[in-house]
């Protein structure tokens, strides 16, 4: 199946895989989800029962939801600081007891009795807090025994209060107000809800408390040497949970005025399973006010349909178990482990069918040599990854590090080594303009100026257009890699790759997409604009010299083309070499009026084949380690010299990639040839034979 | 489709046979440089297997000829047959050897006598001998499939064709003592008459009794192959090539290894090797780029040089390595001559000789 290539292109063109990637990677995914799911289900049910969607249902519905909804956000309190609390039922149903014990028989005020009742409930959280917190039991024992013990006691009062309870009827305005009123069309209880949650939402994401409870549910230890409480955090949560379940048990006794025996029995499953559905963390440290809405709304539309369409209850409390544990499976599977499961979702592989490489058999132009077997080396071990090079007017010799400096050596033995200036970022393609300042493409930055008079680093641009398109705001440069410059001033430049960063940039090649740009910053209007969309890791850039179009490379797909971009063909792109035998990095002009392009590593027939397995490759990145994956081969690499219309000419090889492996970039200069390689601590040079020993690349505008 | 199930069982519980994991070279297989800092004893094309004669005198099979090479290195052609020579062994007061699918005897006694093992069109993949005390003689097939010289194909087809053979030249008999292995790779009898063999795809030693087959020892790093007994007890194992997780995940990969065996060159094909990174176009895997001209010892080999010695009971004592990016790989024979270690490196093509005193 996988072989037929028709198959593959077309999946693997059209099926989203990008997207879908990048979409799960965003954060609020972990919102979106239970949303999904509560649309879903109100889907299915709305076709199910009847007046699901009627008006006095939703009534009924949003008053259960509102109690239900307090218990679930305390509950998530707790599970935020990394606890459990399983005695919600039981406290919920102790303070149900209580206030309508204080309201019908004691026939206290209806505030009163609120008041004791949630003091109550606090008192019970905070036993269960105390112990939790202070004693540092475990959450899940210590709250299973005040789950029982309460329980018990419950029974004992309630066996006694009931009759009581039973027998009067209260005589409150608000405690009816509370029961059955409604304000503007909704149900009291639920304005309560709605201020609580929304309050809860504010405090948990722009206050101090809130953000304390997410540190310590995020990590304890972390919180606790930053010199937070921690103990008594953990106790207050718990005090919350109790306060927030006699609440709700409050509204609910005003609601149905009288208590049974099984009041709050399995509310903790219930209340549970709605904070899991809502995508709030058992491990603690994530959780917010929207996902215990989403998760309450999810449970209460299942139950409640589930009771609509007469279903046994003991069936009800099945599919409540069985969608707890799918919670609890993707909470596990997906939240512990989203990192690696972004990750791994992320990169998409796509289909690339490369042509045949051309034969490096001995009558082509490139029959393997060892012309670069014992070049000079300049800088061995004191400079690390210089991509590019470059030499000015006067032979002095410039160079980017990974330390994140242009380091200059200077004419004529190169021996002497200063920092010509400081960027921060990994300077890759490096050109001078007509002024002499040396314009930079800086990995992960953007494109810089080093001002050619004080060595002032400046940023020319760091973003461009945004697509509309795309999932990802791709405005921001990753990783622009080289540059040229149009005799008019206007610079071109490639981004490699837009889902990469500048460390990453291996993992695109198994993507062989088409993830890459060219760009154009035009210094007159200070605009930057995308040229070239969607090639496969664009690389080197060179002017061909006719200030209409330029020459670039795609590395990945093996290719050089050429792109005018004024002129009578403007905005037309044609393939001038399609199957190079490696993968391409620099182009630069050779003093003959031809053109030196670097190839940074050479093909392998296996990784040609797996290029044509977008599924093989996407399985390979998912199931083994980074070091283990398949890459191009890019420890041996040539410099070959073509001509405008793409035949090469000749090449230039280090056989056994000792002095000079992986070679990125080239410079002609004085008869001289200078090679970087971005993996390499030397810089490389060749004397050439019979070439303009006055030629420079980029020579300095007298005017 | 039953093992696709499998697999999905396995990647949804976990490891087992889905896993990629590779033992890692650890405690007696701790990596140095022993193998790889050994001086050259001897050095030929074609080089292939080793034995000492009756009398002592050293005999390597080399292309199609046998040399006996003396303490200093100098050789001499002790015979010569028209095909190359795969496995050798010293057989009473001679030598028996064997080319792909035949047995050639050398020596005074059976001088010229053959046998051919291989039934046509198969050409037979005979690649370790040794003398059983009754008379007989042991043989090693690794695959009813595939040539000697396509042991990658066998790999990557999940090859499991392999046998190990009895052969009694008196009644001109042969026995197929254990069949379905997964590539026999070495033939060895102990002091008691235990017949072993290494089973190379299933990275394992194991004892044939009665067609039964019985791991000694298992889960190596590597592809186990030739056995030899050391003098002073226990011995002497050969691993020819290092297991590698991407290996290990390509040989799940059916319908990619196929395409690649279809339309790749086997030398470049995604597979273990004698010998590597002399040729650009080989795959090369992340950790095996150079950073900054130096290419990292723990990067994902290809190919690598292992010999392990074991005790009586087949546990690994100590062991020589040349390591990634090293030369000495592919390391299929070794023998005990005149107080030294002589090891036979087919990927480089070379007899190494390490003082047994000095590798203790």
């Amino acid at each position: 199946m996988e072989s037929s290539g028709a198959f593959n292109r077309v999946r693997y063109k059209y099926w989203p895989d990008r997207a879908i990637g990048e979409l799960l990677s965003k954060n609020w995914m972990e919102t979106a989800v239970p949303l999904l799911v509560l649309v879903l289900v109100i889907a299915v049910f709305a076709s199910l029962v009847e007046n699901f969607l009627s008006f006095t249902s939703i009534s009924s519905f949003l008053r259960e939801g509102s109690e239900l909804g307090l218990i679930v956000l305390g509950l998530s309190i707790v599970l935020i600081v990394g606890g459990i609390d399983l005695s919600v039922g039981s406290i919920y149903a102790i303070c149900n007891l209580l206030v309508l014990y204080l309201v019908h028989v004691q026939e206290w005020s209806a505030v009163s009795s609120i008041f004791v009742t949630l003091l109550v409930g606090a008192a019970l959280g905070a036993v269960n807090g105390v112990l939790i917190g202070y004693l540092k039991l475990r959450a899940f024992l210590t709250t299973l025994v005040t789950l029982i013990v309460l329980r018990a006691i419950y029974n004992l009062i309630q066996f006694k209060w009931a009759v009581g309870i039973a027998s009067t009827l209260p005589d409150s305005s608000l405690w009816e107000y509370l029961g059955s009123g409604k304000f503007l069309g909704f149900p009291v209880a639920t304005w309560i809800f709605v201020v609580i949650a929304v309050c809860f939402h504010l405090f948990l994401t722009r206050m101090r408390g809130g953000w304390r409870l997410l540190a310590v549910g995020g990590s304890r230890r972390s919180a606790y040497n930053s010199g937070l409480p921690v103990s008594s955090i953990a106790m207050l949560a718990y005090v919350a949970s109790g306060v927030f379940t006699a609440l709700a048990a409050m509204l609910f006794a005003a609601r149905v005025d009288s208590s049974s025996a099984d009041t709050g029995l399995g509310l903790e499953i219930v209340v549970l399973a709605a904070a899991l559905l809502g995508g709030i963390r058992l491990g603690g440290g994530k959780g917010s006010a929207m996902k215990a809405v989403l998760g309450t709304l999810i449970i209460l539309i299942v139950t409640n349909s589930l009771r609509g369409l007469s279903v046994q209850a003991g069936f009800i409390r099945i599919a409540l178990g069985v969608i707890m544990i799918l919670a609890v499976t993707l909470d596990i599977r997906w939240f512990k482990n989203r990192g690696k499961a972004i990750r791994e979702l992320y990169v998409s592989p796509g289909y690339l069918p490369m042509p045949k490489a051309a034969s490096l058999s001995g009558a082509t132009p490139y029959a393997v040599n060892n012309k670069l077997g014992d070049i000079e080396l300049i800088g061995l071990g004191q400079v690390e990854s210089p991509e590019d090079v470059i030499l000015d007017v006067d032979d002095h010799l410039y160079c980017g590090t990974r330390h994140g400096d242009i380091m200059k050596f200077h004419a004529p033995d190169y021996k002497r080594m200063e920092v010509y200036a400081h960027i921060g970022g990994q300077p890759l393609g490096i050109a001078f303009n007509s002024n002499g300042d040396l314009y930079v493409c800086v990995g992960g930055m953007g494109l810089y100026k080093v001002r050619r008079a004080d060595q002032v680093v400046e940023k020319i641009t760091d973003e461009t257009n945004r697509s509309w398109n795309t999932v990802n705001d791709d405005s921001r440069l990753r990783l622009a890699d080289d540059l040229d410059i149009a005799p008019d001033g206007r610079i071109y430049f490639s981004e490699a790759t837009i889902r990469y960063e500048m460390s990453e940039w291996p993992i695109d090649s198994l993507e062989a997409r088409g993830n890459g740009r060219i760009i154009c910053y035009d210094p007159r209007t200070r605009k930057t604009q995308t040229v070239l969309k969607n090639l496969v890791f664009p690389n080197g850039i060179c002017m061909v010299g006719d200030g209409q179009s330029l020459l670039f490379a795609e590395s990945w797909a093996c290719r050089i083309s050429r792109y005018w971009f004024d002129g009578p063909n403007k905005g037309q792109v044609q393939i001038v070499i399609p199957d190079l035998p490696g993968y391409p990095d620099n182009i630069n002009r050779a003093s003959d009026g031809n053109f030196w392009i670097a190839i940074m590593g050479m093909r392998s027939p296996s990784f040609d084949l797996a290029m044509r397995w977008p599924g093989f490759r996407r399985r390979m990145v998912k199931r083994l380690g980074q070091d283990e994956w398949l890459s191009p081969n890019i420890n041996v690499g040539c410099v070959i010299k073509c001509d405008l219309s793409g035949s090469v000419l000749e090449s230039y090889w280090d056989k056994g990639g000792e002095n000079h492996p992986m070679i990125t970039s080239m410079r002609e200069h004085k008869g001289y040839l200078y090679l970087g390689g971005i993996s390499n601590n030397r810089i490389g040079r060749l004397r050439l034979e019979g070439t303009d020993p006055h030629f420079i690349q980029h020579p300095i505008n007298t005017r | 489709m039953l093992d696709q199930l499998k697999r999905a069982r396995d990647r949804f519980f976990g490891a087992r046979e889905s896993g990629t994991s590779v033992p890692v070279l650890d405690g007696p297989l701790k990596p140095n440089h022993l193998l790889e800092n050994a001086e050259v004893f001897f050095e030929a094309t074609g080089l292939e297997d080793l034995c000492i004669t009756a009398d002592g005198c050293l005999m390597v099979a080399c292309g199609s000829s046998v040399l006996c090479v003396d303490a200093s290195g100098k050789s001499q052609t002790v015979a010569s047959l028209t095909e190359p020579i795969q496995a050798l062994a010293a057989y009473r007061d001679g030598l028996v050897v064997a080319t792909s699918g035949t047995l050639h005897f050398i020596g005074e006694r059976l001088s010229r006598k053959l046998f051919q093992i291989a039934k046509p069109p198969f050409v037979g993949c005979i690649n370790a001998l040794c003398a059983h005390p009754d008379g007989s003689i042991i043989i090693s097939e690794g695959s009813g499939r595939f040539g000697y010289s396509e042991w990658t194909k066998d790999l990557l087809s999940d090859g499991a064709s392999g046998r190990v053979l009895q052969y009694l030249p008196d009644t001109n008999q042969l026995r197929v003592l254990k069949q379905g292995l997964k590539y026999a790779y070495g033939a060895l009898v102990d002091a008691h008459g235990g017949i072993y063999t290494s089973e190379s795809w299933a990275h394992r030693i194991v004892q044939i009794t009665q067609g039964n087959a019985s791991s000694v020892f298992q889960d190596m790093p590597g592809y186990p192959s030739r056995l030899i007994k050391a003098d002073a007890g226990g011995y002497w194992l050969t691993v020819f090539a290092p297991r590698n997780q991407l290996v290990e995940f390509v040989l799940q990969e059916t319908g990619f290894k196929q395409a690649m065996m279809a339309n790749v060159d086997s030398k470049y094909w995604i597979a273990p090797a004698l010998s590597s990174g002399h040729d650009f176009i080989e795959p090369m895997q992340q950790g095996g780029v150079r950073q900054m001209g130096v290419l990292k010892p723990w990067a994902p080999a290809r190919s690598y040089g292992l010999v392990v010695r074991l005790d009586e009971g087949f546990q690994p004592q100590y062991s020589l390595h040349s390591r990634v990016g090293g030369n000495h790989h592919g390391v299929t024979a070794v023998a005990e001559f005149h107080g030294a270690l002589l090891v036979l490196s087919k990927g480089a093509s070379k007899v190494l000789r390490l003082a047994l005193s000095d590798i203790k």
